[in-house]
């Protein structure tokens, strides 16, 4: 079984945790102390996933870039998606503006590159309540777009739906 | 009063007793007793004396007065309190009478305004018999006699207390003043606290622990908030105890809890006192540069030791053309390049493509390296490249370590390599790289992250750069084009060059050779001749003055170089001598040839031509001086008028007349003369001949004239002369040179002939 690297970025507002997510999924840790990422941090994590097509299991390595958070100000390098497979783009569910940016990374993102695939999340979903979630998550549904792969409630606090958007996302890019 | 004075001291008793329960009354009834208490100080002046009296008479009855409202069930109950007690005492003190006090303590205005007021009953029974109560009485007394007796007890209560009820009263509020107030609550039990608690401690420390550890960290918690340094203080020597004791517990607890400040402390510290640092750090930095720098010197020596070897040359001639110095060039050597992995990258991505590390080594995280570089790159290009320029990140240095990048379209190849990569290296490099590109290129392009879509041809062009350092020591022993062509260049100009060298260096040295032999033989050192070869000959040149020299110049040339032809260009000249040197040869000559016996010359030289004179003693003497003559250079004639003369001694010893004694006179003289001829002439003996001549030739004169030379003989001996050269000899004819005719004395005479040693 040989192994296929993907590279994945995530993308989003400053301090809407995307570092958090990575750590949560590749560290199985999570800290509330705020660091912002300068540049680039690139993890890696093995996973397993079948290629629903020929039927077999496949091993991928994710190189997962963490770049850093956009603010009004500076905006995210393009450069850094090039050559991406699939992103996921973070708002933060207690910062509106976040969410309304979404949009904006996830054309920049496609921009770049066209037949990637994009997940979003929407972080920090243990602080407010089960209704709102669902309206943000359906708020921040782009079914007619065909990168477009799903848009999940997360926590990295909690490790709610964490794994799940790494996993549809890496099916996804299969 | 006067009453009061008149009660018997049993009575005096009783009443201190009832004293002492009032006090103790007043600490047990509860708050609103103690209220009503300042009510009741004051006394009315209504009270009556006949209630005193009234109760006296009821001595032998029991009573009690009730309140008519609630109160009167509180009361009851004291009262069965009182009657328990009062029966107790009865039955101690069976004989005693019965004292029935009855005392009402109201404020004047309660007791004007509300007659059915509260009624303290205070009872002291003292009795000899058991009593009862009567409720019935009881209330028949009071409705009766209720003025009265209120009166009455007041009045009672006057004579029983007096001011004691005063005093009382105020010991009272004392003591609930003390109860009741904080500060005075403090004051009282303040002395006490420490053994209390002390006391508390000793019987029960379980308890007294259990009690103050729920506060305990909140306590130091707030004394520390309060007043940190004295807590400081307080905690400071258990400190130390504490980290150690708990470092012997669990050392990676405490490993966990500094670690993360370790950095900042040692930070700090090094603001604070740099030096100490140093200090602490110096043996082992010191041990480590040392381990390093060992390695390093032992390498830069393995260079110096290879000086002279052509990679030595090489270098200095690099170092030269570098404008660099050696040494330089030496530790750049030393520091040894080694590609550590080889890496290529799609461009995009920053995937890895291909990743080539030496398997015995750690393998480095190619997956993040190449992250990395890709993030760094793009970083590089969008803030350091301006506008319209393309710009590359060529190199990463890391210490030793260094990353080179070349970049290609849709890759880039990233090396690590430790030292410094030569110029050979990168070139290499840039082929390698420019190969796979063409050959596989598109491949590369289409590259999505799954390494078995890119042929295994790339890893084996990567491989040949991996083994680079291998390929050059093998490169080694080939010799390059350039080489070859210098080398040949070389041996054009220094082959000739070479045997030229030697050939001459062989010439030189018999040439030399020669020269030297010919110096060293005495006729022909002093003159100048040269020895130079000819082709395969070797000539003579130079000038002697006679052939016989210029032969011998030859001879001792061949016998010193065997196998050379000589060619023997001398010339004899014949010098003119000069007349100066002739004469002093002339005179030199003639003081030589005047060294032969007897002979006595001088030559004078003048125009080629000598002329003796002088005489000898032989004729050969004569021959050899003018042969000698004719040999000095510059002489041409010698004309000799050398006389060749006997050697005789002019000297005659004469004797008187038939005496053969000599005369004294004589052997003064004569005989030292005869010892100096004799010592002159050491090749010659002496014949000394007497002489006595008588015309008929006797004996007689034959004899003396023996004597007459044997007296000489004497004498000659007696001066030391040997008698081996002394022949003597008598003749009886007249002496050569005298004839009969001339006096006789000069017959008388000894005749000395020197004759040559045989």
């Amino acid at each position: 079984m040989s192994t296929i690297s993907k590279k994945i970025c995530l993308i989003g507002d400053y301090g809407v945790g995307k570092t958090s997510l990575i750590r949560r999924f590749v560290d199985r840790q999570f800290s509330d102390k705020y660091l912002s990422t300068v540049g680039v941090k690139i993890s890696r994590k093995s996973v397993e996933a079948t290629d629903s097509q020929q039927q077999k299991k496949l091993k991928l390595q994710l190189l997962i870039w963490d770049i850093e958070g956009s603010n009004k100000f500076k905006g995210i390098s393009k450069s850094y998606f090039q050559g991406a497979t699939g992103a996921i783009i973070v708002g933060d569910v207690t910062r509106p503006e976040s969410l309304d940016n979404i949009s904006e990374h996830l054309q920049r993102f496609l921009k770049v590159n066209p037949q990637g695939k994009a997940a979003i999340a929407l972080n920090k979903s243990d602080l407010i309540d089960a209704e709102f979630l669902e309206k943000y998550r359906y708020l921040y549904s782009f079914s007619n777009n065909s990168s477009f792969v799903s848009t999940n409630t997360t926590s990295a606090k909690t490790g709610t739906n964490v794994d799940e958007i790494f996993q549809s996302l890496t099916h996804s890019m299969i | 009063m006067s009453e009061y004075a008149e009660l018997n001291r049993e009575e005096a008793a009783q009443l201190e007793n009832f004293l002492n329960l009032v006090a103790e009354l007043a600490i047990i009834q509860p708050s609103n007793q103690v209220s009503e208490t300042p009510f009741t100080q004051k006394q009315t002046d209504s009270s009556d004396w006949d209630k005193s009296n009234l109760s006296e008479n009821h001595f032998n009855s029991s009573r009690a007065y009730y309140s008519k409202d609630i109160l009167s069930a509180e009361i009851g109950s004291d009262e069965d309190f009182f009657m328990g007690e009062s029966k107790l005492r009865s039955d101690e003190n069976q004989s005693s009478n019965t004292i029935h006090l009855e005392a009402k303590l109201d404020s004047p205005q309660t007791q004007v305004n509300s007659p059915n007021y509260q009624v303290v009953v205070e009872e002291i029974a003292v009795k000899s018999t058991p009593f009862e109560y009567k409720a019935e009485n009881l209330n028949q007394l009071i409705t009766d006699n209720y003025a009265d007796k209120n009166t009455d007890f007041q009045k009672l209560q006057e004579i029983l207390l007096g001011d004691e009820l005063v005093k009382i009263q105020q010991d009272l509020k004392k003591i609930n003043h003390q109860i009741y107030d904080n500060d005075e609550f403090i004051k009282l039990i303040l002395p006490q606290i420490n053994e209390i608690l002390r006391r508390k401690i000793s019987e029960s420390k379980e308890e007294f622990i259990e009690a103050i550890t729920p506060i305990i960290d909140k306590t130091i918690y707030n004394r520390v908030e309060q007043d940190k340094d004295s807590m400081g203080t307080a905690l400071a020597g258990a400190v130390p105890a504490a980290i150690s004791e708990q470092i012997s517990v669990n050392t990676d607890e405490v490993a966990a809890a500094i670690a993360p400040i370790m950095g900042e402390a040692i930070q700090k510290q090094i603001e604070l006192e740099k030096d100490k640092i140093v200090d602490a750090l110096y043996p082992v930095i010191g041990n480590t540069i040392s381990k390093y720098m060992g390695e390093t010197i032992q390498a830069i020596n393995e260079q110096i030791e290879n000086t002279l070897s052509y990679e030595g040359i090489k270098r200095k001639i690099r170092a030269k053309l570098q404008g660099v110095s050696e040494a330089e060039l030496i530790v750049k050597e030393s520091i040894y390049f080694i590609p550590q992995a080889i890496f290529l990258i799609h461009k995009a991505s920053g995937l890895v493509i291909c990743d080539i590390q030496p398997s015995d080594s750690e393998k480095l995280e190619s997956d993040m390296i190449a992250g990395m570089l890709t993030a760094i790159r793009s970083f590089a290009n969008d803030c350091m490249a301006q506008s319209g320029n393309v710009s590359e990140l060529h190199e990463i240095d890391y210490g030793n370590f260094k990353i080179i990048l070349e970049v290609a379209g849709y890759c880039y190849l990233a090396i690590i390599v430790k030292g410094k990569p030569p110029q050979k290296f990168i070139a290499k490099m840039r082929q390698t790289l420019s190969e796979i590109i063409t050959s596989y290129g598109k491949s590369i392009e289409q590259f999505e992250g799954d390494l078995e879509t890119i042929p295994t041809q790339v890893n084996t062009f990567l491989e040949s750069l991996k083994n680079f350092e291998h390929k050059k020591q093998a490169n080694k022993n080939q010799l390059s084009p350039l080489l070859i062509l210098s080398l040949a260049i070389l041996g054009i100009i220094f082959i000739p060059w070479g045997i030229w060298q030697y050939r001459s260096g062989v010439i030189r040295s018999v040439e030399s050779k020669t020269a030297l032999a010919l110096a060293s033989a005495p006729e022909l050192s002093v003159y100048r001749l040269d020895v130079k070869v000819d082709g395969d000959k070797l000539k003579l040149t130079g000038r002697v003055p006679d052939r016989y020299l210029k032969a011998k110049a030859k001879q001792i040339a061949a016998s010193t170089v065997a196998n050379w032809k000589i060619d023997n260009q001398i010339i004899s000249v014949e010098v003119p001598v000069s007349p100066v040197l002739t004469s002093e040869e002339v005179k030199r000559v003639a003081a030589v040839l005047n060294q032969i016996n007897g002979a006595g010359i001088s030559a004078d030289y003048s125009d080629g031509k000598v002329s003796v004179e002088g005489s000898v003693i032989r004729i050969a003497d004569a021959k050899t001086i003018t042969q000698a003559f004719e040999k000095i250079p510059g002489v041409k004639t010698v004309s000799s008028t050398v006389q060749v003369k006997p050697l005789s001694i002019g000297v005659r010893f004469y004797f008187q007349h038939e005496s053969a004694n000599l005369v004294s006179l004589d052997l003064d003289t004569k005989v030292k003369q005869v010892k100096r001829f004799i010592k002159q002439y050491p090749m010659h003996n002496l014949k000394i001949i007497g002489y006595s001549y008588s015309p008929n030739g006797s004996s007689a004169t034959q004899n003396l004239a023996i004597q007459r030379a044997k007296s000489v003989q004497q004498a000659l001996i007696k001066q030391g002369i040997s008698p081996s050269r002394l022949q003597v000899f008598g003749k009886n004819n007249l002496p050569p040179g005298i004839d009969a005719s001339q006096p006789s004395w000069l017959m008388r005479c000894v005749i000395l002939e020197p004759i040559p040693k045989e």
